[in-house]
């Protein structure tokens, strides 16, 4: 064996290191501004946007400074829930001034939920405050096995992007390659992992060959109709991007309506006119009829065979939670029951996950799931409030049941 | 540790500084080589690392064994314990459930069932390659190809190289060895060159990433599918095969060129072969090369008009050395069966006919024909069992039945055959455009930079390459 490295040897050495940097560099720098481009301009295409924008808002909530109520869950509370209207109908029923902020994203498994929670908990303990009030849904048909399942190139980008620095590092020692991982898609790619985008490709892909032939079974009339449909859309998001140029990204979590969506009370006449039609015709049966089943294949809307890891982590989430907050309830929203129709063993599941729940959170469990106030037509589709009808009601319903928490 | 993640990227990053500035000294740097070969294998198993020495151990004394014994039977004996130890390995690791099945299976055919029960064992990654490549050695030295070495260090870290370890390129060590003795410089073209095959590599895998989708909704769905569909699972597998497998040999291959050692190419644009006999000149040439170095002329090659007999035995052990399943037994004799019948063409006065046709027609004839048969062999290959793989071929050749071609059914097949078309040229350039591609190296650069923003961007980064299961 020759003895030592000629300097020559380690001149094609700095020779390499320099034609990586040039290859690399720019091939990172490319993913960087791609990444971060589809994120700034197509939308929320990746469920990353609004996960985001709410760790970027932890300090802004926990900040602000008199009695705040945060509600703490999944779209159906990011759709279903008005913190402002919540807020109008607490002061008119007993004059308590409550800022309550709105919560709710796309994909909220607990186990995101849970870190969610943490990062909540770390933002308060930083402003030395408290939350007056916690919501925290349970959303049934999230915490099942066939949900577990659903999407799995989502779970590594949001945990990511709910991970503390901290909890990044900590996976060094227990999984190297996710470490790498993990920090790739934080620091370099804004939050997109490359699965996701694959995963995303694929699905919509699946999507557009499953949709097509039921596209072509449709009647004239039912084409008509989505075809309506999709122009009143259009009309309303200009109606909207016009009314509003701050506050029209519904999946940017915006101070301005406390994390809420965009209300009624915000449009103008005719927008409003758009949003009752709008939501009356995505009530079309056939619509709902394949709705419904794209819910009972993602998450077993019907029978709930519920997770055991997805439960675990949502009691440790109403733990997290009871840091940070003075009084933790937890919710379950409204159930369409025009549609979604739980099966005998899927009652029975959810009546023993809720004692369940019960005793082993020890907070209150508020269930509109079957409330006489709600019917279909206070949905848009088989389990989301309307910005019409339900949102506001639910707001209301919600006030009224827990505005004494605030006076106390 | 897989090439294509970012655990990776930091793992050689830290590995080249340390190798060129830290362990310059010869020694020092082939212990370094080594210890950084089997952090990289622990990655994996970090149980299997002692496995892996004892094979190690075992052929380094066989071959001072064998070198030391001038009489033919003591030599022949110490060579017969290194072949009977790592075959053992292989055995034992990799098909003793194999085995206990299929005597299962025989006896239940007969009357007699039986429960034997299973062992539990875990097929270690690399297994395949690193007895293949260790064996090698000892083989060389009884031939008298190559000397036994006396250091064990420069031996050992020949065999546990890390950017082959796992799934090849199977190295002789007649090739390796005394560039791991000697620690040939790097020019700025092996650098060069080095990183057009990784970047290409990575590609090649992220494209075979992509392949995988279709290829899985023919062979892992539950529904029936169209024949439209049948015939772009099938083509979906050979593509992401050709380009898991000759992209993860391109990475080795790039990595090792960047540590001066220089490594043959494992493919050759194998789906261009012109005959069964021409692919295995062109996929894994490594596997191909050493059946025949090893194993065909052990038999006895062509010699005693046993060429025929020595060809089927020797492709059907080669499928088995893929997977323990009869899957591969029959992809193995199906290849020894088709590899056969064109040599006893040759031999006929119709086959010297065709092989007088000078026609371009006819080569692409010949082009198509081979590419038909070489993917109706991927069926068996990739099929999770027989009965599913002549499932497969009776519906690839009834194009009437099946159900209806969904939309887009049409445009998949073709983005298929494209990104097929495209390794291709990926792999043609790098076959025979090397001198061009060094020395206007400036002008690749941002085909490289697209490249590698492509495998980054998107794909499945903590895919496994499929070999690895081997």
């Amino acid at each position: 064996m020759s003895s030592s490295t000629s300097s020559s040897s380690r001149k094609t050495a700095l020779y390499t290191i320099l034609i990586a940097a040039v290859t690399l560099l720019p091939a990172m720098g490319l993913v960087n501004w791609l990444t971060r481009s589809a994120e700034n301009n197509a939308g929320d295409i990746f469920g990353i946007q609004r996960i985001r924008s709410v760790t970027n808002a932890l300090d802004y909530m926990a900040a602000t400074e008199g009695n705040t109520a945060l509600f703490i869950g999944s779209s159906l509370v990011k759709d279903g829930f008005s913190p402002r209207i919540f807020d109008q109908a607490v002061k008119a029923a007993n004059g308590a001034r409550v800022t309550s902020f709105n919560v709710g994203m796309g994909n909220m498994k607990p186990t995101y939920q849970k870190l969610l929670v943490q990062r909540m908990a770390e933002a308060y303990a930083g402003q030395h405050s408290k939350a007056r009030l916690t919501l925290l849904e349970f959303n049934p048909f999230l915490v099942t096995d066939a949900r577990q399942a659903f999407r799995p190139f989502m779970t590594e980008q949001i945990q990511a992007v709910l991970m503390s620095p901290r909890q990044v590092t900590k996976t060094l020692w227990e999984d190297p390659e996710r470490f790498a991982r993990l920090l790739s898609i934080k620091y370099l790619r804004h939050g997109v992992s490359a699965e996701a985008i694959t995963g995303g490709i694929r699905f919509l892909v699946n999507q557009a060959q499953a949709q097509a032939p039921m596209l072509e079974q449709l009647t004239e009339d039912q084409l008509d109709h989505i075809q309506q449909l999709a122009a009143f859309r259009n009309q309303l998001n200009q109606y909207i991007r016009q009314q509003h140029p701050v506050t029209y990204k519904s999946h940017v979590w915006n101070p301005v309506t406390q994390g809420g969506l965009i209300d009624m009370m915000d449009l103008s006449t005719e927008a409003r006119d758009l949003v009752v039609k709008i939501s009356s015709q995505m009530r079309h049966p056939k619509a709902m009829e394949m709705d419904l089943q794209g819910r009972i294949q993602c998450c077993d809307i019907e029978n709930l065979s519920f997770n055991d890891e997805l439960i675990g982590d949502f009691l440790d989430t109403v733990e997290t939670a009871k840091r940070f907050s003075q009084r933790v309830e937890i919710v379950l929203m409204p159930r369409n029951s025009d549609w979604v129709k739980l099966s005998p063993e899927g009652q029975r599941r959810l009546q023993q996950m809720l004692a369940h729940l019960a005793r082993q959170s020890g907070v209150g469990i508020r269930n509109y799931q079957n409330h006489p106030a709600f019917d279909g037509d206070d949905f848009y589709d088989v389990t989301h409030l309307s910005m019409d009808q339900g949102r506001p009601l639910f707001s209301r319903v919600l006030a009224g049941d827990l505005a004494a928490v605030f006076q106390e | 540790m897989l090439f294509n993640t970012p655990l990776f990227l930091g793992f050689f990053a830290l590995f080249f500084v340390l190798y060129f500035f830290v362990f310059t000294q010869a020694r020092l740097r082939a212990l370094f080589l080594v210890a950084a070969s089997l952090v990289f294998y622990a990655g994996w198993d970090y149980r299997f690392v002692p496995l892996l020495v004892f094979s190690g151990v075992v052929d380094f004394f066989v071959a001072q064994q064998i070198e030391g014994h001038s009489q033919a039977r003591q030599r022949k004996q110490w060579l017969l314990v290194s072949i009977a130890v790592n075959l053992g390995i292989l055995g034992i690791f990799k098909y003793s459930n194999f085995m206990i099945g299929s005597v299962q299976e025989t006896l239940s055919f007969f009357g007699m069932p039986v429960s034997l029960g299973t062992l539990e064992v875990v097929l270690p990654v690399g297994i395949s390659f690193y007895t293949f490549q260790s064996m090698s050695y000892t083989i060389d030295v009884y031939r008298g190809e190559t000397r036994a070495r006396k250091d064990f260090v420069p031996f050992f870290a020949t065999l546990s190289f890390f950017p082959q370890l796992v799934a090849g390129p199977i190295l002789r060590a007649k090739q390796i060895l005394p560039q791991i003795e000697r620690f040939p410089q790097v020019t700025p073209e092996d650098v060069k060159f080095g990183f057009v095959l990784i970047t290409m590599g990575l590609f090649k895998k992220t494209i075979a990433d992509l392949l995988a989708a279709p290829a899985q909704t023919l062979f892992n769905g539950d529904g029936p599918l169209s024949w439209i569909e049948t015939v772009t699972g099938v083509l979906a597998f050979a593509g992401q095969i050709y380009g898991d497998f000759s992209g993860y040999s391109d990475i080795a291959i790039g990595i090792a060129l960047l540590l001066g050692i220089k490594i043959p190419l494992n493919f050759n644009t194998p789906y261009f072969a012109l005959s069964p006999v021409d692919f295995w000149k062109r996929w894994h040439i490594s596997l191909s090369s050493w059946l025949r170095d090893y194993l065909y002329i052990s038999l006895g090659g062509n010699r005693n008009g046993r060429q025929i007999r020595n060809v089927f035995i020797t492709m059907l052990l080669g499928g088995l050395w893929h997977g323990a399943a009869w899957t591969f037994v029959w992809w193995g004799a199906y290849h020894g069966t088709i590899i056969s019948l064109t040599h006893l063409l040759r031999g006929t006065r119709v086959g010297q006919w065709l092989g007088s046709i000078n026609l371009s027609a006819f080569r692409w004839l010949q082009w198509l024909f081979t590419f038909y048969l070489v993917c109706i062999g991927w069926v068996f290959f990739r099929a999770e069992s027989l009965g599913d793989a002549f499932s497969i071929i009776a519906a690839l050749h009834s194009p009437a039945s099946g159900a209806d071609a969904p939309p887009f059914a049409g445009g998949v097949l073709a983005m298929v055959a494209l990104v097929i078309l495209l390794i291709h040229c990926i792999d043609y350039g790098i076959v025979h455009r090397r001198e061009l591609i060094t020395r206007r190296y400036p002008r690749f650069v941002p085909l490289m930079i697209l490249g590698l923003t492509f495998t980054f961007l998107i794909g499945e980064p903590g895919h496994e390459f499929i070999y690895f299961q081997f």
